[in-house]
C-alpha cells in the first residue's frame, strides 16, 4: 500500500513533459484576509503574460517560447508556504516564482528557493525582514548572509515606507503620535521600521501609545482608547485591511477623528469597502494610483484589467502593477539570459541591459550584483518611484497633487 | 485608568456577551430535549446571516429580512438534526458530536464558495453613532442586541410555558421515554427544539453581523464562548445564560484591556475547563444523578 | 497461528522495509518531504487513537499537543541548545505533563463536555503560544535549524529514516501495550466503564494514563514537525486542524495502528490529491462504488439503517459530482473532508483498514488468536483457608447513588467455616436517613463451601 502510494506520488510530482516554454510559478495568498493583494497581484501577472504570450512569447535565443503559469495559493499561512515553496524547489524546469504577499510566508518558505538557486521576485510584500534576512547582521548571534542569492524584491519596502510615514505625520504638524502594529512580522517590522526612522528624522514626534492586535480581532476599542487617552494627534499604523477598517469603525464610534497614516496595506479594498466613509482620509505611501489620464499606458493597464476579470475597482491596484511589472522585468531578463536556466535569469536580472517600460515607471537595471552587506542590490523601488495617496469615497487617489503631474511629465517623455 | 473607560469597556463587553448568552440559550433547547448540541452552531450562525445579508443585497427591507432570516436559521437546524443527530440519538451513542463537527465543516467551506472568504459589512438600518448613558457611550445598535436577545428569550419561554406544544417540549426534557407513553412524539420534538435552536442562532447572527462584519470565520470564536456559557450556567437553565453571558462579556473585554487584546479569548476558555472541572452542571443547574 | 504471525507480523515487516527502502529510488526531496510528514502523522494519529479508538472519547487537543511538542522543541534548540534525542525527550515529557493535568478535571466528564473541554485547551494552547511572544516569538513565528544528530548534519534523506525510526519505535510500543493488560484494559473501560470500576480496573485511572500516553505521542511528533518545517507559528495548530487529524483517524480505522497509519498517509497526501482533478474523480469514483456496495449489503441484510445506508451513497456521489463541476477542488477541500468523514462515520464507523482488515480476514481464512490454554484448577481457584481465618473484613464501607446513601457504614468480617449473616437493623435505605449500620452475626456450620 505504501509503496503504491509512492509511486503515485512520484507521479504526479513528475516533470511536464513540455520543455519548451517558460515555467513561471505565480504564488501568495488567494484566499483570506490577504486575499486582494494575492489575487491582485497575480491577475496583474497574467495580464502581462497574457500580452506577452499574444505576442508570441518571449524570445529566448533563437526561438520564442511562451509562458506557462503555474498557481499556487499559501493562503497566507507559513507552513504552506513553505510546503509549496518545497514543492516549488523540487520542479526541474521552473524558471521562476513571482510572487507572495505575507512576510512570514517569505521568511518560511524561500529558503528552499534560495537553496536551489531558482529565481524568486518577491511581490508585492514589503515588509523589510523578507529580504533583509539574507543580509549581514551584526550580533548577538552574527549572521553572514549568502554570498549568491536568487531571491529579489519588486515592492516598495518598509524602509523607504516608514520614513514616509514619519515624515507626512511631522509635515501635518503632530507632536504626539500612536504606533499601532498587528502582531504578524509585518506588524512588527513595521513598527521597528517607524521607531528608527523617528530616531532617524530627529525625534519630532513623540510615542504616547504603542498597541497591538491579532489578525482576526473585530474589537479595537481597548486600544483606541487608551491612545486616545494619551493624546496622540494621529496613529501610525501598520496591518492589513479587515484589522485596518475595524480600527477605522471603533475610532469613529467614541468619537476620535484623528487620521491613520501607515503601510501601503491601508489601500486594500477590504479596508475601503469595510470601513465605509470612516475609512476616509486614511495616508498611505503607494507605487501606483488607479487613476486614468496620467499616461496612455496606465490608461490601457487600468482598462484591461477591468474588461478581463470584470471589476470596476482594482482590488489592490498597487499589487495589480508591481505584478504586471515584475512579469515585464522577468520576461527581459529570461531574454537576456538566453535560457530558462533559473541560475542564469538571476545573473541577467543582476544586470538588466534593455530598459523595461512598466505601468509604474520605466525601469533602468533595477537590481545589481547581490552584496550581503547591502541589501538594496536586490531592492528595486526606490523612493522616487512611490508617493503618498489618500483614501476618498471608496477609491485611492494622490494626496498631493504635484505627484500626479510629476508622474504625467515623466510619462510623457 | 479612568474609571469611565473601564465603566465603557465592561458595558460595549457585556452587550456583546448577550450574544453568547443567546447562542447558549440555542445550545440549552437542544440539550434539553434530546441531550445533544450542535457542535456547529457556530457554522448555522454564519450561514444564516450570509444568507440574510443576499437578502439585504437584493433590496428587500430590514423587517423581512429579520423573520426570513430566522426561517432560514430554523431549517438548516432540521436538517443538522435529520443528518447529523437523529442517526446517533436512534443508537444511543454520541456520534453526534462528530457528525454535527462534520456539517459545521461543510457547511463553512459552502459559505466560502458561495459568498467568498472575505469579511463584508452588514447594512443595517439601526444607526452606530452613540448616546451617553449614564457615563458610557452605547450605539442603538447594541441596544437593539439587547433587545433582541430579551425578546426572542422571553418569547420561547412563554411558549414552553403557556402552549400545548411547548409544554411537549418540556415534557420530552424532563423524561423522553415516559412522554412517549403520553403520546408525544419524542422525534418531532426534538426536531422542534433544533429549529427552534437554528432560529435563534440566526437571530444571533443577524444581531452581531453590522457588528463584527460578515465572514466565514466570523462564529467560531463566538461559539466556543456560548459553550462556555452554556456550560457555566447549565446547559438546563434557562436566563441563567443572560447573566452568565453579561458577565463574561465584560470580564472578556476588560481582559483585553488590561492585558492586551490577545488574551481577550482567555478568560471564557479558562472558565469553561474550570466549570467543567469543578460543576459540570453548571452554577445554576441541578446535579445529574446517574441510575446504575 | 504461524498463519497469523506471518500473515499479521509479515507485512508490517514488509511496510517497514518498503518505507526504509523508499529514498533509495525516490531523489525528488519534495515526495521525501511528503512520506517524512506522513511519518509524523503517523505518530500523531497513533496517538490520537487512544484517546478516539480505544478510550472511545471525541478528542479535539491533539493539535495543541502537537503544537506544544513543536514549540517545546524549537524552543529548546533555539535557547538551549539541545539535540535531537533530547528534544524529542522533552516534547514527550512536557506533553505527558500537561496531558495528565487536563485529563485529571476533563477525564471526569462524559461525551460532549469532554470534547468541550479539550475544545478549550486547544484555543487556550494557541492564545498562550501566540502571546508569550517573548518566549515563543508569538505571531512572528519562531525559526528554529535542525540540530547534527551525533555529528552529522541531516540530508532530508536522514531525516526521513529518523521519523521512520520513530515510527516504527512507536508502533512496536503500542502494539506491545496493547495486547498487554492496559490493552484489556482499554478496551473494557471503553464499553461499559462502570463494569471495569466494579471489576477491580481503575477506569479513571486507565483513562488518565492513555490520555497522557496519546499527549505524548503528540509531542514526539511534534517535535519531528518542528525540525521537519523548521519554522512554527501558532495558528497552525487550531481546531481546524484537529478535525483533520479525527478524519485521519477515523476514515483510517479506529483501535488500529494499521488504520492510523493509513489515515496518516491519507492526510499528508490529501492536497495533492485534491489538486490533481483526475486523481480526485478517481477517488471520489472509488468511494461511490464502495458505499454502493456497503450501503447495499446493509440494506439487503438489514444490518443498517435506511439512512445510515443512503447518506453514504449520497456523500459520495456529491462529491464525485462535484469535481465534475466544481472548478477548483482545492478551495473546496473542508467540504470534501466533510463529506469523506461523513461518509466514513455513518457508513463505514470501522474505517477502511477496519472494513480492509474483516475483508482480508475473510479471504485469507486466518483463524482468530487462540485463546490461552485453560489453567488447572488448583491455579485459578483460591486457595483453601484454614478454619476460622478470616476471608473478607469490611470496614465501615458507604456508598451512594446520587443523593441517596444505601450504605452508611457498615463493618463487617466474614470467616472460614462460619456463616455469617448481616441484616439491617432499621431499614435505613428506604428511609433515607442515615441508618446506625448493619450488624454481622455469625454462626459456626460444620460443612461450609470454599
Amino acid at each position: 500500500m505504501k509503496t503504491f502510494l509512492a509511486a503515485l506520488l512520484c507521479a504526479l510530482a513528475a516533470p511536464a513533459l513540455a520543455a519548451d516554454t517558460v515555467k513561471i510559478a505565480l504564488t501568495g495568498p488567494f484566499s483570506g484576509g490577504s486575499a486582494p493583494m494575492g489575487t491582485s497581484t497575480r491577475d496583474g501577472s497574467k495580464l502581462a503574460i497574457a500580452e506577452i504570450n499574444a505576442a508570441g512569447g518571449i524570445q529566448v535565443g533563437d526561438k520564442k517560447m511562451k509562458i506557462e503559469v503555474i498557481e499556487r495559493d499559501d493562503e497566507a499561512k507559513n507552513e504552506r508556504g513553505a510546503l509549496i515553496a518545497q514543492e516549488l524547489a523540487s520542479m526541474p524546469d521552473l524558471a521562476g516564482v513571482i510572487g507572495s504577499v505575507n512576510t512570514g510566508v517569505v521568511m518560511a518558505g524561500d529558503k528552499h528557493l534560495q537553496e536551489k538557486g531558482i529565481t524568486k521576485i518577491i511581490c508585492p510584500a514589503a515588509g523589510s525582514a523578507s529580504l533583509t534576512q539574507w543580509a549581514n547582521k551584526v550580533g548577538p548571534p552574527p549572521f553572514e548572509g549568502p554570498k549568491t542569492l536568487s531571491i529579489f524584491r519588486f515592492a516598495a519596502h518598509d524602509g523607504i515606507q516608514g520614513a514616509m510615514v514619519v515624515e507626512e505625520a511631522i509635515r501635518l504638524g503632530f507632536t504626539k503620535v500612536a504606533i499601532f502594529f498587528d502582531s504578524t512580522n509585518y506588524g512588527v517590522s513595521g513598527r521597528d521600521d517607524l521607531l528608527n526612522q523617528i530616531k532617524a528624522q530627529g525625534n519630532k514626534l513623540e510615542v504616547v501609545a504603542t498597541e497591538k492586535w491579532n489578525i482576526g480581532d473585530k474589537d479595537m476599542t481597548a486600544q483606541l482608547l487608551k491612545a486616545k487617552a494619551a493624546g496622540a494627534q494621529g496613529i501610525l499604523i501598520w496591518g492589513i485591511g479587515p484589522e485596518l477598517a475595524a480600527i477605522a469603525n471603533g475610532k469613529a464610534k467614541i468619537g476620535y477623528n484623528v487620521p491613520l497614516i501607515g503601510g501601503w496595506t491601508l489601500s486594500m479594498s477590504n479596508y475601503i469597502d469595510n470601513a465605509g466613509a470612516n475609512g476616509n482620509g486614511a495616508l498611505m505611501p503607494q507605487t501606483f494610483i488607479e487613476e486614468k489620464g496620467i499616461s496612455p499606458k496606465i490608461d490601457k493597464f487600468i482598462s484591461d484589467y477591468h474588461a478581463t476579470y470584470k471589476v470596476d475597482r482594482i482590488p489592490s491596484p498597487v499589487s495589480a502593477a508591481q505584478g504586471y511589472d515584475a512579469v515585464l522585468i522577468f520576461a527581459e531578463a529570461v531574454k537576456q539570459a538566453k535560457s530558462t536556466d533559473s541560475r542564469k535569469i538571476t545573473v541577467a536580472l543582476e544586470d538588466l541591459k534593455t530598459p523595461v517600460k512598466g505601468v509604474i515607471t520605466t525601469w533602468n537595471k533595477p537590481y545589481s550584483k547581490w552584496d550581503p552587506a547591502n541589501f538594496e542590490t536586490h531592492e528595486a523601488f526606490r523612493r522616487p518611484q512611490v508617493v503618498m495617496g489618500k483614501v476618498l469615497d471608496g477609491r485611492v487617489t494622490f494626496s498631493n497633487p504635484a505627484d500626479r503631474d510629476r508622474l504625467k511629465a515623466q510619462a510623457a517623455k | 485608568m479612568p474609571g469611565s473607560i473601564i465603566a465603557q469597556m465592561a458595558v460595549s463587553g457585556a452587550l456583546m456577551g448577550l450574544v453568547y448568552a443567546l447562542i447558549a440559550y440555542g445550545f440549552q433547547l437542544t440539550f434539553a430535549t434530546s441531550k445533544s448540541v450542535n457542535f456547529g452552531q457556530g457554522e448555522l450562525v454564519m450561514v444564516s446571516a450570509f444568507f440574510s445579508l443576499t437578502l439585504i443585497t437584493l433590496g428587500l427591507p430590514y423587517l423581512l429580512v429579520i423573520p426570513l432570516g430566522l426561517l432560514f436559521g430554523a431549517a438548516v437546524g432540521m436538517a443538522v438534526e435529520r443528518t447529523g443527530v437523529r442517526l446517533a440519538l436512534e443508537q444511543r451513542s454520541e456520534g453526534w458530536i462528530l457528525l454535527t463537527i462534520i456539517i459545521g465543516l461543510f457547511l463553512f467551506s459552502f459559505a466560502e464558495n458561495i459568498w467568498g472568504r472575505d469579511d463584508r459589512p452588514f447594512p443595517t438600518p439601526i444607526p452606530s453613532t452613540p448616546f451617553h448613558v449614564l457615563g458610557v457611550d452605547v450605539t442603538p445598535l447594541e441596544v437593539s442586541v439587547l433587545v433582541g436577545v430579551l425578546a426572542v428569550m422571553g418569547m420561547i419561554e412563554l411558549f414552553k410555558r403557556r402552549t400545548l406544544l411547548g409544554k411537549a417540549v418540556e415534557a420530552v426534557a424532563a423524561d423522553r421515554d415516559a412522554a412517549e407513553l403520553m403520546g408525544i412524539s419524542a422525534t418531532r420534538t426534538i426536531v422542534l427544539s433544533y429549529a427552534l435552536s437554528g432560529g435563534v442562532a440566526a437571530l444571533a447572527g443577524i444581531l452581531v453581523s453590522p457588528i463584527t462584519t460578515v465572514g466565514p470565520t466570523m462564529a467560531s470564536a463566538l461559539v466556543l464562548k456560548a459553550f462556555s456559557v452554556a456550560v457555566v450556567a447549565g446547559l438546563e437553565s434557562g436566563f441563567g445564560v443572560v447573566v452568565i453571558g453579561l458577565f463574561l462579556g465584560a470580564l472578556e473585554s476588560l481582559a483585553s484591556f488590561y492585558l492586551g487584546s490577545g488574551w481577550r479569548e482567555a478568560p471564557g476558555l479558562l472558565l469553561l475547563i474550570l466549570a467543567l472541572a469543578v460543576r459540570p452542571t453548571g452554577v445554576f443547574g441541578k446535579a445529574v444523578i446517574r441510575k446504575v | 497461528m504461524l498463519k497469523r504471525l506471518l500473515l499479521v507480523r509479515g507485512s508490517e515487516l514488509v511496510m517497514f522495509a518498503a518505507l526504509a527502502a523508499i529514498p533509495l529510488f525516490v531523489q525528488n526531496t519534495y515526495a521525501l518531504g511528503l512520506l517524512t510528514l506522513l511519518a509524523i502523522y503517523g505518530i500523531l494519529l497513533i496517538g490520537l487513537d487512544v484517546t478516539v479508538g480505544y478510550l472511545g472519547q471525541v478528542n479535539l487537543a491533539q493539535a495543541a499537543f502537537l503544537g506544544i511538542g513543536a514549540y517545546a522543541a524549537g524552543i529548546g534548540v533555539t535557547r538551549f541548545g539541545i539535540g535531537i534525542f533530547t528534544a524529542v525527550i522533552v516534547a514527550a515529557a512536557i506533553c505527558t505533563i500537561l496531558g495528565a493535568l487536563l485529563a485529571l478535571p476533563a477525564l471526569r466528564l462524559d461525551g460532549p463536555q469532554f470534547a468541550l473541554a479539550t475544545l478549550s485547551f486547544t484555543a487556550l494552547t494557541t492564545i498562550f503560544l501566540n502571546e508569550l511572544e517573548p518566549l515563543t516569538m508569538g505571531a512572528q513565528g519562531l525559526s528554529l535549524s535542525r540540530p547534527p544528530l551525533l555529528g552529522r548534519t541531516l540530508s532530508p534523506r536522514d531525516f526521513y529514516w529518523l521519523c521512520m525510526g520513530f515510527l516504527a519505535l512507536v508502533w512496536m510500543g503500542m502494539r506491545n501495550l496493547l495486547s498487554s493488560q492496559w490493552g484489556r484494559a482499554f478496551e473494557a473501560l471503553r464499553d461499559s466503564p462502570i463494569a471495569t470500576d466494579a471489576m477491580g480496573v481503575g477506569a479513571y485511572r486507565h483513562k488518565v494514563a492513555g490520555f497522557a500516553l496519546g499527549s505524548a505521542l503528540g509531542g514526539v511528533a511534534g517535535a519531528l514537525y518542528a525540525f521537519n518545517f523548521q519554522y512554527l507559528q501558532p495558528h497552525a495548530f487550531v481546531y481546524e486542524l484537529t478535525v483533520i487529524l479525527l478524519l485521519g483517524v477515523v476514515l483510517g480505522g479506529r483501535k488500529s495502528l494499521w488504520g492510523a497509519v493509513v489515515g496518516a498517509s491519507l492526510v499528508a497526501l490529501l492536497p495533492n490529491l485534491l489538486s490533481n482533478k483526475v486523481l480526485f474523480q478517481a477517488f471520489s469514483g472509488a468511494g461511490l462504488a464502495l458505499a454502493l456496495l456497503a450501503g447495499v449489503r446493509g440494506l439487503s441484510r438489514r444490518t443498517l439503517k435506511p439512512f445510515q445506508a443512503i447518506s453514504p451513497i449520497v456523500a459520495t456521489a456529491t462529491l464525485l459530482i462535484g469535481s465534475f463541476v466544481v472548478k477548483n477542488t482545492e478551495d473546496w477541500r473542508k467540504a470534501i473532508f466533510a463529506l469523506m468523514l461523513f461518509s466514513v462515520v455513518v457508513g463505514l464507523p470501522e474505517g477502511l483498514m477496519g472494513f480492509a482488515t474483516g475483508f482480508l480476514a475473510r479471504l485469507f481464512r486466518v483463524d482468530p488468536p487462540p485463546l490461552p490454554p485453560p489453567a488447572p484448577l488448583d491455579e485459578v481457584l483460591p486457595r483453601r483457608p484454614a478454619d476460622g481465618e478470616v476471608l473478607l473484613e469490611i470496614r465501615d464501607l458507604k456508598r451512594w447513588f446520587g443523593g441517596v446513601k444505601a450504605v452508611d457504614g457498615v463493618t463487617l468480617r466474614v470467616r472460614s467455616g462460619h456463616c455469617s449473616v448481616a441484616s439491617p437493623c432499621r431499614s435505613a435505605a428506604s428511609s433515607g436517613r442515615p441508618g446506625p449500620g448493619w450488624r454481622g452475626r455469625s454462626r459456626t456450620s460444620s460443612s461450609s463451601p470454599a
